[in-house]
């Protein structure tokens, strides 16, 4: 009896679905803007992060800018930003540089407690590769199609991207690998190609070198909130030694900020405006900056997890009803039929199924013969002879008949 | 209800095995060879090999046209999808740091152990996009998957060396021919950051089996280290992928006494907790040596002779930590003096000598120590960074100048801006012997924007590669690639804090002199009357 | 002294400079040859070439391949016979000269200052040294001095074809061509001190240019096609001919072109290739236009321009415009500053080797020092040109004064 009341209503209940699906479009976006707007416009309407970590020095005296880039990088990883959409630009190894004593480490304290490079860690540009004219392509998308997946910034109009740049700067400039130079003039242009192009939602930059806060004062596009770690004709110090691995380890701006970070995990409520109020002339040395004209939330009301970390917005959903459950059941267990991805027990192999590399033992007799071979040159050498006589013979040939007229 | 739910589950398996698919074959295979050098070091293969069975290279006339899909389980998908987007046939790629010295540690398992990367693949000509496209695109491909700058083997860096880098599988019977492309990069690094995209082309990434030893921390201060990835497509079996990582550790310089004892814990920190489910063999083979001091490995191997103790990891209770102890010397003396048989056939030293900027000369001296005369090809692949005068090539053997033992079998010059030189010749080694060769070069004079950021160290060169072409049984019938140490050569700069400069100055004395003399070409001559002057003055043109 | 007796002398003495011992390292120095015309790239060339790789596939043989054909033929190359064969060049050169200054004062015979050109040219350290060390633009050298010998003897064939094979070996030596070509329908006979326009109307001069270039270049032609069989292909004409416009060599030399194009950023490269090279070629019309009654010195003045700023020159660039110049003996009472010119060269001369040797050999300076030194032989090279400019124009000015008592009255000056 039961049966074709069942099937009713189902029958009725996709019928309502369809009918209310011609509405969905404007439905949807509302709902959709409703979910973000939820509290007030003071949450962030982002949908994915993404971190682009410069560190633009070479050599080992450098090392602390090393530091300072993969410091960040340990930190976005914690709060779940994965390596796909981190962009690390190391423009030299310090963790695998012969001068380390330490091999695959690369540490920002004295005292050595935590690795920064560990043991999974993806440097997507290092050496060589960290130019300006990368960096600025990176940013903007202009790429070569054959540059691969992992080098490129796969933003949307619903990005929020942490941009961190350290390294040597100065007025209006910081200077990558010690032979060129990016202006401020140049990062501001970059951003406002991808507002126009609608390549985020909104950036937080920040700049740890000497003179820092100068490198933000030419941004024009909206939604970016930028600090710097020193003012106009400041420098930025570093901030301590280690005396085993001989050079300065970290920069004091991005020590206190790690130091910051370590009191954040995903699901911290802290906001950007707590970050700034820790900012102190004693603690870090230089006089730090933040610029925030551009960006339209209050930074009370904006948390550090909406740059630093990989979280999203969620709404718990009430629970369906017990018939669309029991049939999405079916359609489940339809499709996890065998031939899909499934580990062969270990009994299916058998114990003396070894492999051996297969030399190729007749090649050698073969490369031998084909050198033996191929010892003479290209052009026979007859032909070669008789090309040069033949030339010789021509020249020869004009100089007589021209020494023979005499002509006015 | 539960009947029409059957119906659907059988409509749906049904189309699921119609659109599948063939079931592909899948073997993996990990192998770890431990090898204790007399000269106190441990040289340690690993070897990671997955086998499609029937697998076949893609076809490059079918690049227009959607692949055929793939279905992997044990094979990395990110290596295969590469593979198949540009249909390689043959693919090696190597990033190496250190020197390895085949003195004192032999021919290594794997022969690419040029210092940096070196890139080569056999692909096959035809179809829509041309080889050096797919070379591009390989390289870049390459160059995301494994965090090298492999991008920069552009046309400067690549040649075709077709005599030396024979393939090393089969070549399928495409209706075109196969090219070579070799690229080397002796200026990379190798990091963490190479071995994690590594580990995770493995089925058990790091976590269980061989693979849970590779330990960045440790293979990274090892004296040479080195990881590998060969693809090569065997007729009668398919397709394999061999991933090898080769280091050479020294446990002397980590052992507080002084002793050579090593085990896994203490090459790599680490031991094995478990063997990898879904590998078909996994095994341990420790080469012991043939010195009459007596060792002992420990645990109890799975079967031993006298060269070889196999341990198999997929029997193991619990942590398999293998050990090798010499329980009769107290401490180690590093045996100085000539090896009485030495473990390669012969020895080569590069060097460029010269203190000038503009020219030097290349020098190379080979010792053959085989009691019989060998032949070997010798294969420079220079960047046009040092340019050869070949009519200075001189051979030298017992100061007697014997030009007649090389002779060069091809030779392409190096074209400034675009293509490097590729010299091969051959070589004969007079028995128990030392070969010098000397050669004059050219250094050339880069343009300003052709400087690396570091200018003042100067640029990596290539190892040259020589290949003894007599067959060896103890080499396993193989012919192996011998590679020489890197060279640096330093090139002249210019002054890079002054372009505007330099500019200015030269266009000033341009526009001088041309002044000057279009001025006394074009203007008009005037004589002036050097008399006082009456009232009236004569001014008379010339 | 007895011409007779000064010229074999002096060739004797070249020759035994030329087996004397020098040191090796006097064929690769930069200021004495120059990429396209380097002794040790010409044995690499010629290396390749028997052997069967093309030579012009790499980028290091730019010489021309009619020298590829002379020395891999007809004069086989080794320390031995190269010593003769540059003597000889030299010696050949030497005789133009005298020839053509004994046609210049039209006299068969001999002349009192006979010895004293061969000498000036067989001695002169510019000369000298690059043709100790090899390098062929000796034979450049050569190859104009023929030309305007035979042209000054109204031997036109001759004349225009020596030219050609002057622009195989060095491209630029086609700019001789309006004023050698004038020089073959005209006199040699020095009117500095009276100059009148050229005698012909412009429709008879146009007919006789016309035929003049049309016969160049069907020599130039000739001579390329001969190039093309021994080379194989047209590689050559890239190589050679297109270094000149292309400069793919940035070997340091005595020329303001290496380390401008050093400096330069790549996309004003094209541009300012084409602006030095469109500077070159505008010099031999006003030059011909203004020296139209002696054309000769239009000759000796373009060689200083070109000596100055070609793309590679070499010191033997140089010493061809300061041996040509004692052809015209009227015009020194008229140079303004002979002696400050001839101390810069003097001082340029020892600072150029100086400072390559402390940046490329010792290591102790930068490219900074050469380069100043390059600028410091600009200037001279420019004050010599400048001043023997001055000089050939006011020789024809002062020639119109009648007495000694007219001259001093006037200043002549330029409005």
């Amino acid at each position: 009896m039961k049966r074709p009341a069942v099937w009713l209503l189902s029958f009725l209940f996709f019928a309502l679905s369809c009918s209310s699906s011609l509405a969905q479009d404007v439905a949807q976006q509302d709902v959709v803007r409703g979910f973000f707007d939820a509290q007030g416009g003071a949450v962030s309407s982002h949908t994915n992060n993404w971190a682009v970590l410069v560190c633009a020095s070479r050599y080992w005296f450098n090392y602390r800018h090393m530091a300072n880039a993969l410091g960040m990088y340990r930190t976005v990883k914690r709060l779940g930003i994965p390596d796909s959409n981190i962009i690390l630009m190391l423009a030299d190894d310090a963790a695998c540089n012969s001068r380390n004593k330490f091999p695959g480490c690369v540490y920002a304290n004295a005292g050595r407690q935590l690795d920064l490079y560990g043991d999974n860690i993806e440097v997507d540009y290092r050496g060589y590769e960290v130019t300006v004219e990368n960096f600025l392509r990176v940013l903007t998308g202009r790429m070569d199609p054959s540059v691969p997946r992992s080098k490129r910034l796969l933003t949307d109009d619903k990005s929020n991207i942490f941009v961190y740049m350290t390294g040597h700067g100065g007025n209006e400039f910081l200077k990558f690998q010690d032979n060129e130079e990016i202006s401020a003039f140049d990062i501001a242009d970059a951003f406002e190609q991808m507002w126009q192009k609608k390549r985020y939602h909104e950036i937080f930059f920040m700049v740890d070198t000497c003179q820092a806060n100068t490198m933000y004062t030419k941004f024009y596009s909206p939604n970016i909130l930028a600090t710097g770690s020193s003012e106009l004709r400041e420098n930025s110090y570093s901030y301590e030694n280690d005396n085993d691995i001989g050079v300065a380890v970290i920069d004091s701006y991005t020590h206190h900020i790690l130091n910051f970070m370590e009191g954040i995990d995903k699901t911290s409520q802290k906001s950007i405006q707590d970050l700034f109020d820790t900012y102190s002339y004693e603690k870090i040395q230089s006089h730090p900056g933040v610029r925030s004209d551009l960006f339209r939330r209050p930074l009370r009301q904006t948390l550090v997890t909406d740059f630093f970390g990989g979280v999203a917005q969620a709404e718990v959903l009430p629970s369906l009803p017990e018939v669309i459950q029991r049939s999405s059941d079916a359609a489940d267990t339809a499709n996890s039929v065998p031939g899909a991805h499934i580990i062969p027990p270990v009994s299916a192999y058998r114990a003396n199924d070894t492999y051996t590399y297969q030399a190729t033992p007749a090649k050698g007799v073969d490369v031998a013969v084909v050198f033996a071979r191929s010892a003479t040159p290209g052009q026979s050498r007859a032909l070669i002879t008789f090309r040069a006589w033949a030339s010789i013979v021509l020249t020869g040939s004009l100089v007589t008949w021209a020494s023979r007229t005499r002509v006015k | 209800m539960t009947t029409r739910v059957l119906y659907v589950l059988a409509i749906v398996f049904g189309l699921h095995l119609c659109c599948a698919a063939k079931t592909v074959e899948e073997r993996f295979y990990e192998q770890l060879v431990l090898k204790p050098n007399h000269d106190g070091t441990v040289t340690s293969s690993f070897s990671f090999t997955t086998l499609i069975k029937d697998g076949r290279p893609r076809d490059p006339r079918t690049l227009g046209k959607e692949d055929e899909s793939q279905h992997y389980t044990l094979f990395p998908l990110a290596l295969g999808q590469i593979l198949r987007d540009n249909a390689i046939t043959e693919l090696h790629l190597s990033l190496n740091a250190g020197k390895w010295d085949y003195l004192n540690w032999g021919y290594p398992e794997e022969d690419g152990v040029g210092t940096g990367a070196e890139l080569w693949a056999w692909m096959a000509e035809g179809g829509p996009v041309t080889v050096d496209e797919r070379w591009g695109n390989l390289r870049n491909a390459l160059a995301g998957l494994f965090c090298a700058s492999l991008g920069s083997l552009d046309e400067q860096r690549t040649t075709s060396p077709a005599l030396t880098f024979q393939p090393e599988g089969d070549l399928p019977a495409f209706s075109s021919s196969h090219q070579l492309r070799h690229a080397t990069l002796p200026s990379e690094h190798v990091c963490t950051e190479n071995l994690t995209p590594f580990l995770k082309l493995l089925p058990c990434k790091s976590l269980s089996g061989i693979a849970s030893l590779l330990n960045p921390h440790r293979l990274f201060d090892a004296d040479w280290h080195g990881m590998g990835v060969h693809v090569r497509f065997l007729d009668h079996a398919g397709i394999e992928v061999r991933l090898s990582f080769q280091a050479v550790h020294n446990p002397v310089r980590y052992a507080s006494d002084n002793r050579r004892d090593w085990s896994l814990r203490s090459l790599f920190d680490h031991t094995i907790e478990q063997s990898c489910p879904v590998a078909s063999s996994s095994q341990i083979r420790v080469d012991l040596p043939r010195s009459t001091a007596a060792i002992i490995t420990e645990p109890e191997p799975t079967a031993r002779d006298d060269a070889v103790a196999v341990y198999d990891v997929r029997q193991l209770n619990g942590s398999l930590n293998v050990a090798m102890r010499w329980p009769d010397e107290t401490s180690f003396e590093y045996p100085l003096g000539a090896s009485s048989s030495p473990l390669a056939h012969m020895t080569v030293r590069r060097t460029l000598k010269g203190s000038d900027q503009y020219k030097g000369h290349l020098s190379v001296v080979i010792t053959n120590h085989l009691m019989s005369e060998l032949q070997t090809s010798y294969l420079e692949t220079m960047p046009w960074l040092l340019q050869f005068y070949l009519h200075s090539l001189r051979v030298e053997h017992d100061g007697v100048s014997r030009d007649d033992l090389v002779s060069i079998v091809s030779y392409t010059p190096p074209v400034p801006h675009a293509r490097p030189a590729l010299l091969q010749t051959l070589l004969t080694l007079p028995p128990n012997s030392t070969l010098r060769l000397t050669m004059d070069v050219v250094k050339p004079f880069l343009r300003y924007t052709e400087h690396p950021p570091d200018a003042q160290r100067g640029w990596d060169l290539p190892p040259a590669v020589l290949m003894p072409l007599a067959r060896d049984a103890s080499a396993g019938g193989r012919v192996r690639r011998v590679y020489t140490p890197v060279l640096l050569v330093d090139l002249a700069t210019p002054d890079f804090s002054m372009p505007y400069n330099v500019i200015i100055m030269s266009c000033t004395l341009i526009a001088l002199i041309f002044g000057s003399v279009f001025n006394l070409l074009t203007r008009k001559f005037v004589a002036v009357s050097l008399r006082p002057p009456p009232p009236a003055q004569r001014v008379e043109h010339m | 002294m007895d011409y007779d007796v000064a010229f074999p002398g002096l060739i004797v003495t070249r020759l035994l400079l030329a087996f004397a011992p020098l040191p090796d390292s006097l064929i690769h120095d930069h200021q004495l040859s120059t990429p396209l015309t380097s002794y040790p790239r010409l044995l690499e060339g010629l290396y390749l070439f028997r052997h069967g790789v093309d030579p012009y596939s790499g980028g290091l043989f730019r010489h021309s391949p009619l020298l590829l054909s002379l020395f891999s033929t007809a004069l086989p190359l080794n320390r031995f016979t190269a010593a003769l064969i540059w003597t000889a060049s030299d010696a050949a050169a030497a005789w133009a000269l005298v020839h053509t200054w004994r046609a210049r004062q039209q006299v068969k015979g001999k002349t009192s200052r006979d010895s004293l050109i061969a000498a000036v040219y067989l001695l002169n350290p510019y000369i000298l040294l690059p043709s100790l060390a090899l390098s062929t633009s000796s034979f450049e050298n050569t190859a104009l001095l023929l030309s305007v010998m035979f042209a000054v003897q109204a031997q036109t064939s001759l004349s225009l074809l020596l030219l050609a094979i002057g622009t195989h070996l060095a491209l630029t030596s086609w700019l001789y061509l309006p004023p050698l070509a004038l020089l073959c329908l005209t006199t040699p006979v020095s009117y500095l001190a009276s100059p009148r326009p050229l005698p012909f109307s412009s429709n008879e001069i146009t007919r006789k240019l016309g035929t003049l270039a049309t016969e160049y270049s069907a020599y130039l032609l000739a001579l390329a096609g001969a190039a093309t069989i021994v080379a194989g292909g047209v590689g050559w004409l890239d190589k050679t001919w297109g270094a000149v416009f292309t400069l793919p060599d940035l070997s340091p030399n005595v020329g303001l072109w290496w380390y401008f194009f050093t400096e330069m950023f790549d996309h004003f490269r094209p541009f300012f290739l084409m602006v030095f090279s469109i500077h070159l070629a505008v010099y031999p019309i006003p030059l011909v236009v203004k020296f139209q009654h002696d054309l000769l010195y239009a000759v000796y003045i373009l060689t200083g321009i070109l000596a100055t700023f070609k793309p590679y020159p070499s010191i033997a660039d140089a010493g061809l415009f300061v041996s040509m110049s004692v052809l015209f003996p009227e015009t020194y009472q008229y140079l303004r500053t002979p002696f400050p010119t001839f101390l810069i060269h003097l001082h340029s001369s020892l600072l150029l080797p100086l400072f390559h040797h402390l940046w490329l050999g010792s290591g102790t300076g930068n490219a900074n020092f050469f380069y100043a030194s390059t600028l410091v032989w600009g200037i001279g090279m420019g004050l010599g040109v400048g001043d023997a400019v001055w000089a050939g124009l006011l020789t024809g000015i002062k020639g119109r004064f009648k007495n000694d008592a007219d001259e001093q009255e006037w200043e002549i000056t330029q409005e």
